[in-house]
């Protein structure tokens, strides 16, 4: 009779390890193959009670509305751990949050949120557009809803102005049960069609500003059943307006939020190929033996799962194989079946051998110049992913499911790629590596001899100061850069478009292009100004830059605009080591920087005193400060 | 199905939970004022709790009654008798 209850996670066990834990593996790893389905509300904020341990959060998020939103947080806690993450939360006192963002000192202000969810209940906003819509006029209708969006509008204006965090709005479901039942579709600006006008005016409203994100109810709610997501008598008791079944759904959406606002999106997803990329084994089956391609059940299933790799590829994720199997093999399949959606060129890197696979996964990842922890390991054999999972924890396995008509969904609902935009060099992302392979092909050719091959590259650099465009390509190389970083400072978009407007910082961006094409925006650099001295707080470059004298170009971009001021008399730079940007600790040095203090934790500062100034050597490259020499 | 013993002790652990306290000072007379943690929300969590606990729903009426231990388990009785 308890075997129901035997089968549940060991909440007491996992709520120990989540008090124990020290960092953001230990929180993952305690929470890790849990089936958040499985807790019950008591479970979650047992969980949530032991994740207070006073450690500091690494994300601090607020929930606004004009419903009971106080059991919410308790769930985005334990979501939150699950990818290593510490919540810290605060709950806007109830249906106060037009004042918290008008009140420069507002509790809300000071908590000083990254991320800020604003829900709210049409019921209790508008009354009369849930109790007597079918009272109302078309024009009445109309204007109900404009009165919303403005009133959303206004509250998204004070709060951006206020906060610098990025700002959740959440939409409105549409009704599951219209109350003109089917009749609704017919009536002029019927209920549905009001909920569908209104989500998409607010949608149509926020969209391009990278500060603030629709937060999808109403799709959420679909997933979850309409049904579901409001327990009426919770509604009645407490102006619970979403629902404890609903709350799980919406927190791991709001911490898919929470991820690609802090650019956690991991770079390159690795496959197996024999019943991964198609059904069979081609070494046995032969090229024509293999199943992909419409006809055949598996072959459609495969299909499918080729579609969804080549919308992730879309989004700027890289894809690469590491398979057990014989080059010529794959090569010959690759080119006797043009009919399968990915090509060999779509893949960045490849790894096609007999070599155990996580010496595979290493190469690929210095191929494409990431850490391994940037990289998804998909594979539908049990004894790969757990030799990846053994030998390289850091990098995110996935075990294909039996079924292949699993698979392309089993992609759909990975959250491990998500951003807060795809820009154009994400669009453009397998294209430049490609780029890059042909530059290190030309490299080997002119093998010895550095300064032809540089030359031969016929780079050409702008260099020009941050406008607001680039604020969210500029977020993301803050966010994604880990080689190149000198500081590795974490800003998010609001401090990036602080950092643009202030008379006391200096944002400049550079963009690339060589014979092979385009690069796009490759590095940044953030100069805060002080009296008589600047300080170089960021200095980043994208590590497909890396390696031809552009981060020399840069910095002397740095040193001729700042000296040519007679009132700056010092530059200041700082290095902060972390695991990843090992290969630039010595920069500063090579740029003619004077250590001037050393950190215990390996940090230095720099000087660079008028006086000493010299401008290094690069002169295979073209320097503009033109905008209209590349265009955008 | 359940005795009623497993009920009983079933509906302590869950209060116990909900309401921080010891399982052991739960029993014949335990009143809501006897829980500084026991306010409204943790009032809902503990109908939720229940609810999810025995597969019952209470009615609004119900949970307004839930007071002290004995409703709860005179409530919960009921329901599983239904």
């Amino acid at each position: 009779m308890e075997r129901s209850r035997d089968s549940k996670p060991d909440v007491k066990a996992i709520a120990s390890a989540l008090g124990a834990a020290r960092d953001s593996a230990d929180l993952a790893r305690a929470l890790s193959g849990l089936d958040p389905g499985k807790l019950t509300v008591n479970d979650y904020s047992q969980l949530s009670r032991a994740l207070q341990t006073g450690a500091a959060p690494d994300v601090r998020i607020a929930y606004l509305g004009n419903f009971t939103l106080d059991l919410l947080p308790r769930y985005v806690d334990v979501c939150a751990a699950r990818e290593g993450l510490r919540a810290a939360c605060y709950v806007g006192p109830f249906g106060q949050y037009v004042q918290e963002v008008l009140d420069d000192a507002s509790p809300l202000v000071r908590f000083e949120p990254h991320l800020v969810l604003l829900a709210l209940s049409l019921r209790l906003l508008r009354p009369e557009a849930v109790s007597a819509f079918g009272t109302l006029t078309a024009p009445e209708r109309r204007h109900l809803k404009d009165e919303i969006v403005a009133h959303v509008e206004s509250w998204i204006a004070n709060a951006l102005a206020r906060l610098p965090a990025t700002l959740l709005v959440a939409n409105f479901p549409v009704p599951d049960h219209p109350q003109a039942g089917i009749a609704d579709s017919n009536d002029e600006y019927g209920e549905v069609e009001f909920h569908l006008d209104l989500n998409l005016e607010l949608l149509r409203r926020v969209k391009g500003n990278p500060r603030v994100q629709i937060f999808d109810a109403d799709r959420l709610a679909a997933r979850v059943g309409k049904e579901r997501i409001v327990d009426r008598k919770m509604l009645y008791l407490a102006k619970m307006e979403w629902s404890p079944a609903f709350l799980p759904a919406v927190a791991g959406e709001i911490v898919r939020h929470v991820k690609a606002v802090r650019g956690m999106a991991k770079k390159c997803i690795v496959l197996d190929l024999d019943n991964t990329l198609w059904g069979g084994v081609v070494g046995e089956d032969g090229p024509a033996g293999v199943r992909i391609g419409p006809g055949d059940p598996e072959g459609e299933a495969f299909l499918d799962f080729h579609y969804r790799l080549k919308a992730l590829e879309a989004q700027g994720v890289l894809l690469a194989i590491c398979s057990k199997n014989n080059p010529a093999d794959v090569q010959e399949l690759f080119e006797s079946r043009p009919d399968i959606p990915l090509h060999l060129a779509d893949f960045a890197a490849t790894e096609i051998g007999w070599d155990p696979k996580h010496e595979g996964l290493k190469k690929i990842a210095a191929a494409l110049n990431l850490g391994t922890d940037s990289l998804v390991f998909v594979d539908d054999n049990p004894a790969e992913v757990s030799l990846i999972h053994q030998m390289l924890p850091e990098v995110k396995t996935i075990l294909l499911p039996p079924d292949p008509a699993e698979f392309a969904a089993t992609l759909e609902r990975l959250t491990d790629f998500e951003k807060v935009a795809i820009l154009a060099e994400d669009v453009r992302k397998t294209r430049q590596y490609r780029e890059n392979r042909e530059r290190q092909e030309l490299e080997a050719a002119t093998a010895g001899d550095l300064g032809s091959y540089l030359e031969s590259l016929r780079t050409e650099l702008t260099i020009v100061r941050a406008k607001k465009d680039d604020l969210a390509r500029v977020h993301q190389l803050f966010t994604k850069t880990n080689q190149f970083n000198l500081t590795t400072l974490r800003y998010s978009p609001a401090e990036v478009e602080r950092f643009v407007a202030s008379p006391f910082c200096e944002l400049w961006v550079a963009r690339a292009r060589d014979r092979f094409g385009d690069m796009g925006t490759i590095g940044a650099v953030l100069v805060k100004k002080e009296p008589r001295l600047v300080k170089v707080d960021s200095f980043l470059l994208s590590c497909r830059a890396m390696g031809r004298g552009i981060e020399t170009a840069l910095m002397n971009h740095v040193k001729t605009r700042f000296l040519e001021e007679r009132a700056n008399l010092e530059i200041r730079g700082c290095f902060i080591p972390t695991a990843k940007n090992k290969p630039v600790e010595s920069f500063f040095e090579d740029q003619g920087f004077r250590v001037l203090e050393r950190g215990d934790a390996g940090e230095k500062i720099y000087s660079l005193r008028r006086s000493e100034v010299q401008m290094k050597d690069c002169d295979w490259i073209r320097v503009t400060h033109d905008e209209l020499v590349l265009g955008r | 199905m359940s005795s009623s013993w497993d009920v009983d002790r079933r509906i302590r652990e869950v209060m116990a939970e909900v309401l921080e306290v010891d399982p052991g000072v739960i029993g014949e007379g335990f009143h809501r004022d006897d829980a500084p943690l026991w306010d409204s929300l943790n009032h809902l969590r503990l109908v939720s709790a229940l609810e999810e606990a025995f597969g019952i729903k209470f009615t609004m009426k119900e949970v307004g009654e839930m007071e002290r231990y004995d409703t709860v388990r005179r409530l919960v009785s009921e329901r599983l008798a239904a």
